[in-house]
């Protein structure tokens, strides 16, 4: 099982918060629309002034809402995942990042510069340099072979071919597949498929990666392996990452922070603890249900503020003692050993809390 | 026979059809001259009434569920029947023998047609025809059309198969004699005013093809035989392996063992300039028509055009503009073979993947070179069909080219057209087809060795 590095946690929100003032995120979205049909402008000002729902737009000017009034930003090195049911418009918000697709209205900057004033020329460079995608359906060229596909975004830019040959061979080493450089896609599977896209989209060593919905064609095994050769290789690159998935608990795994939509909106963003603590509504809540905390939530989420004389007893009884970061999973192989309560102090070994059996059962259940 | 109101309603069932029928039955105005046979046409009721309602109604039950197609056939049919029985009862009237065995049939037909429709009426499903039982409103409006449309082809029918004679324009298409002259003249004008005025552009074209023509003619004929043999085999070996070494082979040997050489060559450079021509603008413009659906809605019907237009026809203006020889020969040829090159294009370039343009477009390709990296390389295979089909129309229009002087095997088998002698005609057509099949397993085989790459 992989675990994130234990101070992110808490204080991720704050350096956002810090790096979003200081102009020093590298994807920022502000206010963006997307409104697909004929009269687009039309529906968005129905949307923003009349407050018309999906539905009413989708009636009066036959129009989709594709993404509604969603602003977020990414730091860099961080790994956002955008988690939503199909439909809730997650790969029309990725594509944004990119100009794959134009908003409507609203803006998107990365690393400070608003990219929807490039040009055209410009647009395809910073495509080539600094972003790379993965999609779904892996869509690699049928025509070409594997180290080729990798090297398309090198190709693209007319890298001399030794060199982007010998580029894209250190990448597929990376997705441990360079024993299939020669091979042609179709004789992948989708796993290794996938790699190929993994790889291709590293190939010119991009600040961005853009992970549209990556694993979610594959059968939950190879899901799996290829999430843990995500993760290993996001700790290795610190690539500033959107992830999309339509699955929490790979959003949980992935994730530094979580953006869940619904209908085009933003529900809420926030730490995998922050969403499986506090969902904000229902519909955040019944996602929530089925997820495992014992990996999410730590000391800190659940511990019980220190009785009177509970610091006097835990040096009495040798009570086992953790710091606030520690995770249910740990909490809970000290449980299942003793019956004493567990003491949680602070770094300077200030005790702060106390998490009893019976709040770590009922955390863990979610209550 | 019409079913009361009161027979509609008393149907069996459940309650709850029984009161939607007397629903129906009710909406229909009772003043309105349709009622009649409005009633019958309200919604389901049982087998037995359906089948008497659509045996009485024939072609107008069909007509109001819109099965229009079945109408027209049961109307056609019951036109004969009508038309048979009516000149039986003139026979029995006249006299004359065989009337009675005649009225017997036509009322055959005639019974036979609607029992026959009026047991789809009962089992829709033997058709797989949907329910047709729509709202009573639109019922109505299909069966005034249905019984409108009955009357006048029934009433003109029989008048002109069975009355006095017709009012003449009713017998034949008045067509104003003039016009089809006067804009046959409009024409020849055009052509003629053509001809004089773009004489140079004509020519110009005219002396392109012809150098094109003569460059390739003569790789083929002046070339030693053995050489064109050997480079032809070395190419069928590289595309399609020993097989089609070994048809082109004994294509080869019955061209020469006939007497067929030099003029198969000179067909092959005929054939050869086509393509190249064919290719050259079928490609770019099938590019063209994939990418911008106005050019497509103007080049589309173009292309029908040239497809079925008749060869004999644009053969005279090509005579009158490039006068006579191969020039013309190629360019009919042209114009015959190169739609499907601009279809097979477009088609092509339409099928590459989406997911795949949008990848290479997330890594920064352009539209030259998404172009040239992703969609051409995809359509490939495509194009090549379209090759290959170029090559069999263009083969198929050497006869006609040779109607024209455009030489090589056409002109054997107009020879022996004209001096009917079949056996030449037969060695000749043959010399045709086995190069076309020789072409074919070429092109065909390189388009699998591509796919063959891969494996």
């Amino acid at each position: 099982m992989v675990t994130r590095p234990k101070s992110r946690l808490e204080t991720l929100s704050e350096r956002v918060h810090h790096a979003v003032m200081t102009g020093t995120a590298t994807i920022e979205c502000r206010n963006l629309y997307k409104i697909f049909g004929p009269r687009p402008k039309e529906a968005l000002a129905a949307l923003r002034e009349n407050g018309l729902g999906k539905p009413d737009v989708k009636a009066k000017y036959d129009s989709v809402v594709g993404v509604h009034d969603v602003s977020f930003s990414v730091e860099r090195g961080e790994v956002f995942c955008i988690m939503g049911l199909s439909g809730s418009g997650k790969s029309t918000l990725v594509r944004h990042i990119n100009r794959l697709v134009e908003p409507t209205a609203g803006s998107i900057f990365i690393q400070g510069e608003d990219i929807g004033l490039k040009s055209r020329r410009a647009m395809r460079k910073l495509r080539a340099e600094k972003i790379g995608m993965v999609f779904q359906n892996f869509a690699l060229l049928p025509h070409l072979n594997v180290v080729d596909n990798v090297a398309l975004g090198l190709e693209l830019r007319s890298l001399p071919r030794d060199e982007r040959i010998a580029t894209a061979r250190r990448k597929l080493a990376l997705v441990h597949l360079s024993e299939w450089d020669e091979a042609w896609p179709e004789e992948l599977s989708g796993g290794m498929q996938q790699r190929v896209g993994l790889a291709r989209a590293l190939a010119s060593d991009p600040d961005i990666l853009l992970m549209d919905e990556p694993f979610s064609a594959l059968d939950p095994l190879i899901r799996r392996q290829l999430q843990d050769l995500f993760i290993d290789l996001s700790r290795q690159m610190r690539k500033t990452t959107v992830f999309i998935t339509h699955d929490l608990a790979e959003a949980i795994r992935i994730g530094h922070r979580i953006g869940i939509m619904r209908d085009g909106r933003m529900v809420q963003v926030g730490t995998p603890s922050e969403i499986v603590n506090r969902p904000k509504d229902d519909y955040v809540k019944a996602f929530v249900q089925g997820i495992s905390r014992l990996t999410i939530l730590a000391a800190a989420d659940i511990m019980e503020p220190l009785g009177g004389d509970d610091a006097a007893l835990a040096a009495e009884q040798h009570w086992p003692v953790r710091r606030p970061t520690a995770l249910l999973d740990e909490l809970i192989d000290l449980t299942a050993e003793s019956d004493l309560p567990i003491l949680i102090s602070d770094g300077d070994g200030k005790p702060v809390g106390i998490v009893r059996r019976r709040v770590l059962l009922r955390s863990i259940q979610g209550k | 026979m019409t079913p009361s109101t009161d027979e509609v309603i008393v149907v069996q069932g459940p309650l709850p059809d029984r009161l939607r029928n007397r629903e129906a039955a009710v909406a229909v105005p009772a003043d309105s001259a349709a009622a009649a046979v409005i009633q019958p046409a309200a919604p389901a009721t049982t087998p037995r009434h359906r089948f008497t309602e659509s045996f009485i109604l024939g072609p107008v039950w069909l007509a109001a569920r819109g099965l229009w197609y079945l109408f027209v056939v049961a109307a056609i049919g019951e036109l004969v029947g009508l038309v048979t029985a009516g000149s039986a009862i003139r026979r029995i009237l006249a006299g004359t023998p065989g009337g009675p065995a005649l009225l017997v049939l036509g009322i055959a037909v005639i019974v036979l047609l609607r029992t026959a429709f009026a047991i789809i009426a009962v089992r829709p499903r033997l058709l797989q025809l949907a329910s047709h039982d729509d709202a009573a409103a639109q019922q109505r409006r299909r069966m005034a059309l249905g019984t409108t449309v009955l009357v006048v082809a029934y009433v003109l029918t029989l008048w002109r198969f069975l009355g006095p004679a017709l009012w003449q324009p009713l017998t034949t298409f008045p067509a104003p004699p003039a016009l089809a002259p006067q804009v046959a003249k409009a024409i020849d004008a055009a052509v003629k005013w053509a001809i004089v005025s773009f004489g140079a552009f004509f020519e110009a074209i005219r002396f392109c093809v012809f150098w094109l023509l003569t460059g390739i003619e003569a790789a083929f004929v002046v070339t030693p035989w053995p050489v064109t043999v050997i480079f032809l085999l070395l190419i069928a070996w590289r595309a399609g392996g020993l097989g089609v070494l070994a048809f082109a082979a004994g294509s080869l040997a019955y061209l020469g063992l006939f007497g067929f050489w030099e003029k198969s060559m000179s067909t092959l450079a005929l054939v050869a300039t086509s393509v190249i021509v064919c290719v050259a603008f079928g490609v770019p413009l099938g590019i063209l028509c994939a990418k911008s659906r106005r050019s497509n809605a103007v080049i589309e019907p173009i292309l029908d055009v040239m497809q079925t237009l008749p060869t004999f026809v644009y053969l005279i203006p090509a005579v009158a503009f490039f006068s006579i020889g191969k020039p013309p020969g190629v360019l009919a040829t042209v114009i015959f073979a190169m739609p499907p090159m601009i279809r097979l294009t477009s088609l092509g370039i339409r099928q590459v993947p989406q997911t795949v343009k949008e990848a290479a477009l997330a890594y920064g390709a352009g539209p030259l070179q998404l172009m040239a990296k992703v969609e051409l390389p995809l359509a490939i295979p495509s194009i090549l069909t379209g090759t290959n089909q170029v090559i069999m129309m263009s083969l198929s229009m050497v006869v006609i080219a040779g109607l024209i002087g455009a030489g090589g095997l056409g002109l054997d088998v107009i020879r022996a057209l004209n001096f009917l002698q079949t056996g030449q005609g037969f060695l000749a057509g043959i010399a045709i087809v086995l190069m076309a099949m020789m072409l074919d397993r070429i092109v065909r085989g390189s388009k699998n060795a591509g796919r063959g790459r891969r494996q």
